[in-house]
C-alpha cells in the first residue's frame, strides 16, 4: 500500500513536473511562433519565373495594380538576368512572395552609366535610372549648361573644391536605413559628360526564404569623363530584402557609381545606397555592396496601390501623348510643326493640390528651356491636372516634368 | 559574502512626458521642417558628435552666412528650445555617494544626490567591500570600493553630475560575491541645463559605430534612447506600429503614439523622358543666345 501510496504521489510528481514543462513550454513555443513571417502574398500574379539566359526586360503590371507584385514564387536561374529599368516603372517595385525566393542569376536594377556625348541629342537624354532611382544630369554641351542629378539628392554640377571646377557631384540618397520609404538613389551631376543615374528601389519579401546565389544589383551609374573632368556617379539605390531565412553566397549591393573623371580632379563617385536584410535567420555569407543593415523583420509598411504618385504630360497642343513615352528620337513620341506657343496639358495623382510641376525642354543645338506650370495643380488628390505653354524649339528635344512638394 | 541593497528613490515620478515645445522661433528648428520635435534634439546630438556640423540663420537675416555663429547646442538652449521639463530615462550620470558614519550602518543610508534624496539600504553586516557592478537602463554600471575596510567618507563614482533618481525596478539585487546583475532604472527631469549635459555625455561617449549598441534593433543605439527617451528595449516606444528609429528618422514623435510618420515617397517626381521632334525650319528662328551652336540644316 505504501508503494502504490509512493507511485501514486510520484505519478502526481510527474504529472506536476510535466505541468511545469508545458507551462515552460507555452513561452517558447510563443516565442517560436514569434518568428514567423508573412509577407501577405496572395499569390495573385503567379510565380515569376525566370529561366532564358540573357537578359529578360521585365514589363508586366502587377496584377492588383500600382507596383505591389504578390507572386508564389521567385525563381532566377543561373545564367538568366531580369533587369527591371525606371524606363518601364518610374517607381520603387515590391516583390512579395508567398513561397521562396531563389536568386541564382541576376536580378538588375542598376542605374545606367553617364557617358561623354558625342552628338547635341545624346546629351538631351538623362542616364536611365533603375525603378524608383533618379535620372543622371546632362553634360555641358553646344553652349548649355551642365544640369544637375535629378532626384531629391541630386548631384550638382559644380564641384568647387575641384580644380578644374567643372566636375559634377556624385548623387545622394534621401533613403532610411529602414527603407520606408522605399527610394532610390539621384543621379549624379553633369559635366562634360552626363551623370550617372540612381539605382532602383526593390522590396523582396517572402514568407519563406531568400536565397541569393547569384547578383540582386541596384547599383549607381558611374559618371564618365575625359581627362581631368567627369561627372558624378549615380547613388546607390535600395534593397530591402525580408524573409524568416536569408541565405545564400553571391552579391547584393547598391554601391555608388563610380566617379567620371579621369586623371586627378576630384573623386565624385555616388553615395552609397542601403542594403537592409530583415530576417530571422541570416547566414548570407557573400558580398554585400552599400550600407548594410541587418535587423529582425518589422512590418513592411507598404504603400497604398492607389497612393503613388504621378505626373505626366497628357497632350501637347491637344495631340495625345503616349501614357509611357519611349524618349526614343529613332520614333518621337510626338510631332510637331510649330513657332507658336503651345498648350501643354498635365495630369497628376497622389501629388497635393497647388504643387507647380516643371517642365524641362533639352533640344538639341538649341538653348535648354525650363518652364513653370501656369498654376498649381487643382481637382482631386487622385486626379489633378494644371497646363503650361512652350515654344518648341525646331528639332528634338527631350523633355522631363518634375514636381516636388513637401510631405 | 553576501549582500543584499536595497536601494529606494524619492525623486517625485510624476514628470512630463512629451515632445520638447519651442518657445522661440524656428531658430530651433534645426532640420527646418517646420515642426520642432526630438529629431531636432537627435540633429544636435548629430552636431555634438561632430556628425553632422550645421550652419544656422542665428541672426535671422534670412541666410546663413558670416553673421551667423555655428549653430551649438549652447546657443539653441540659450534660445530656450527646450524648456518645457520632460521625463527622460537615462544611462549614466556622476554621483557622489558620501557615508558619514562610521562604522557603516546596515541599515538604510539616506543620500542627497543632484539635490534628490535616496536611500540605499545595506541589508547585509558588513558592508560590502569590492566591485559590486549593476546594470542601470541596459548600461553597465560599477560601484567599486578599493579599500579595506571601508572608507567612511567621501566615495565618489563617476556617472554624470546631474540630478537623478534611481529606484529599483525589479527585484532587489542580490549581491553574491562580485557581480550583480540587478536592473536599475534612474529618471532625470530633462530641463535645458540637463540637456545640455546630456548632449555633451554622448559627445563624449557615443563617438564611432563600436559603441553603438542597438539592443532592440530600432536603428536607434541604446545611449541615443536613453537620451531620448525611448526603450533600448522595445523597438517601437509607444506601440504605434513604427520603429522608433524610423520615427525619428522621418519626423514623428517616438513617444507620442499619436504621431505617426508619413511614409510614402519622397516629395519629388520626375517623369519618364518623352521625345519630341519638332519639324518646322531652323531657318525660322533666330539664334536666342550667343555662344550656342546652331544646326544649319533646313528641314
Amino acid at each position: 500500500m505504501q508503494l502504490k501510496f509512493d507511485n501514486l504521489r510520484q505519478r502526481v510528481r510527474g504529472a506536476l513536473a510535466c505541468l511545469r514543462l508545458a507551462l515552460l513550454a507555452i513561452p517558447v513555443a510563443a516565442a517560436l511562433q514569434g518568428q514567423t513571417f508573412s509577407s501577405g502574398s496572395t499569390g495573385a500574379d503567379g510565380d515569376l519565373i525566370i529561366s532564358a539566359p540573357g537578359v529578360t526586360v521585365f514589363t508586366t503590371a502587377p496584377s492588383g495594380g500600382g507596383s505591389i507584385y504578390n507572386f508564389k514564387t521567385i525563381q532566377i536561374a543561373s545564367g538568366s538576368t531580369l533587369k527591371l529599368s525606371g524606363a518601364v516603372f518610374s517607381g520603387p517595385l515590391y516583390f512579395l512572395a508567398s513561397g521562396a525566393v531563389t536568386i541564382a542569376g541576376t536580378i538588375d536594377l542598376s542605374g545606367q552609366n553617364g557617358s561623354v556625348p558625342a552628338t547635341a541629342a545624346q546629351r538631351t537624354v538623362p542616364a536611365t535610372p533603375g525603378p524608383g532611382g533618379y535620372g543622371g544630369g546632362l553634360a555641358a554641351f553646344g553652349g548649355n549648361p551642365a544640369v544637375p542629378g535629378f532626384g531629391p539628392n541630386g548631384g550638382g554640377v559644380n564641384d568647387n573644391s575641384c580644380t578644374p571646377r567643372n566636375e559634377g557631384i556624385g548623387g545622394g540618397t534621401s533613403a532610411t536605413q529602414f527603407l520606408v520609404p522605399l527610394v532610390g538613389g539621384s543621379g549624379g551631376g553633369g559635366a562634360i559628360a552626363n551623370g550617372g543615374a540612381g539605382g532602383g528601389a526593390l522590396l523582396i519579401a517572402s514568407s519563406v526564404s531568400i536565397t541569393v546565389s547569384g547578383v540582386v544589383t541596384a547599383v549607381g551609374g558611374s559618371g564618365a569623363g575625359v581627362s581631368y573632368v567627369g561627372s558624378g556617379g549615380g547613388a546607390g539605390g535600395g534593397l530591402r530584402l525580408v524573409a524568416p531565412v536569408v541565405s545564400g553566397s553571391g552579391t547584393i549591393t547598391a554601391a555608388g557609381g563610380a566617379t567620371g573623371f579621369q586623371l586627378g580632379g576630384c573623386t565624385n563617385p555616388g553615395a552609397s545606397g542601403i542594403v537592409r536584410i530583415e530576417s530571422f535567420q541570416y547566414t548570407f555569407t557573400g558580398t554585400v555592396g552599400g550600407t548594410l543593415y541587418t535587423a529582425s523583420p518589422v512590418a513592411l509598411f507598404l504603400p497604398a496601390v492607389t497612393g503613388l504618385p504621378t505626373i505626366s504630360v497628357t497632350t501637347i497642343n491637344g495631340i495625345n501623348i503616349p501614357p509611357n513615352p519611349t524618349g526614343s528620337f529613332t520614333v518621337p513620341d510626338v510631332l510637331l510643326n510649330s513657332t507658336s506657343p503651345l498648350a501643354v496639358s498635365i495630369h497628376a495623382s497622389n501629388i497635393p493640390l497647388g504643387t507647380i510641376p516643371t517642365l524641362h525642354f533639352y533640344t538639341q543645338n538649341f538653348p535648354d528651356q525650363t518652364i513653370t506650370a501656369t498654376a498649381g495643380l487643382a481637382g482631386t488628390v487622385g486626379s489633378s491636372t494644371t497646363t503650361a505653354t512652350v515654344t518648341l524649339n525646331p528639332g528634338y528635344s527631350i523633355g522631363l516634368v518634375t514636381a516636388t512638394w513637401s510631405q | 559574502m553576501n549582500c543584499v541593497y536595497r536601494l529606494a528613490f524619492l525623486l517625485p515620478a510624476t514628470m512630463i512626458v512629451g515632445t520638447a515645445q519651442p518657445t522661440t522661433s524656428n531658430r530651433c528648428d534645426v532640420t527646418h521642417d517646420s515642426v520642432i520635435n526630438v529629431v531636432d534634439i537627435q540633429a544636435m546630438i548629430n552636431e555634438v558628435r561632430g556628425i553632422a556640423p550645421a550652419v544656422d540663420d542665428l541672426d535671422g537675416d534670412g541666410a546663413v552666412n558670416a553673421a551667423d555663429v555655428p549653430y551649438t547646442l549652447t546657443a539653441a538652449l540659450g534660445f530656450g528650445c527646450f524648456s518645457v521639463p520632460r521625463t527622460h530615462v537615462v544611462g549614466s550620470v556622476p554621483i557622489s555617494i558620501e557615508n558619514g558614519a562610521s562604522p557603516v550602518p546596515s541599515g538604510a543610508l539616506t543620500y542627497v544626490i543632484g539635490g534628490f534624496q535616496f536611500s540605499i539600504e545595506n541589508s547585509a553586516a558588513p558592508f560590502q567591500s569590492g566591485a559590486l557592478t549593476h546594470v542601470l537602463a541596459g548600461l553597465p554600471f560599477s560601484l567599486e570600493n578599493t579599500a579595506s575596510p571601508l572608507p567612511v567618507s567621501p566615495w565618489t563614482y563617476e556617472i554624470a553630475g546631474l540630478p537623478f533618481s534611481l529606484f529599483n525596478g525589479s527585484a532587489q539585487p542580490t549581491q553574491t560575491s562580485g557581480a550583480s546583475t540587478a536592473s536599475l532604472r534612474f529618471r532625470i527631469p530633462v530641463d535645458q541645463r540637463t540637456v545640455a549635459l546630456i548632449l555633451a555625455h554622448a559627445a563624449a561617449n557615443a563617438s564611432g559605430e563600436a559603441r553603438c549598441l542597438d539592443s532592440d534593433g530600432d536603428g536607434l543605439c541604446d545611449a541615443d534612447e536613453l537620451i531620448l527617451g525611448t526603450s533600448p528595449y522595445l523597438a517601437d516606444s509607444d506601440g504605434d506600429g513604427y520603429p522608433d528609429g524610423l520615427e525619428l528618422a522621418l519626423g514623428s514623435d517616438p513617444l507620442d503614439p499619436k504621431s505617426v510618420p508619413a511614409i510614402d515617397a519622397p516629395g519629388y517626381y520626375v517623369t519618364p523622358p518623352l521625345s519630341i521632334r519638332n519639324i518646322i525650319s531652323y531657318a525660322i528662328l533666330k539664334p536666342k543666345r550667343q555662344g550656342a551652336i546652331y544646326a544649319t540644316e533646313v528641314r
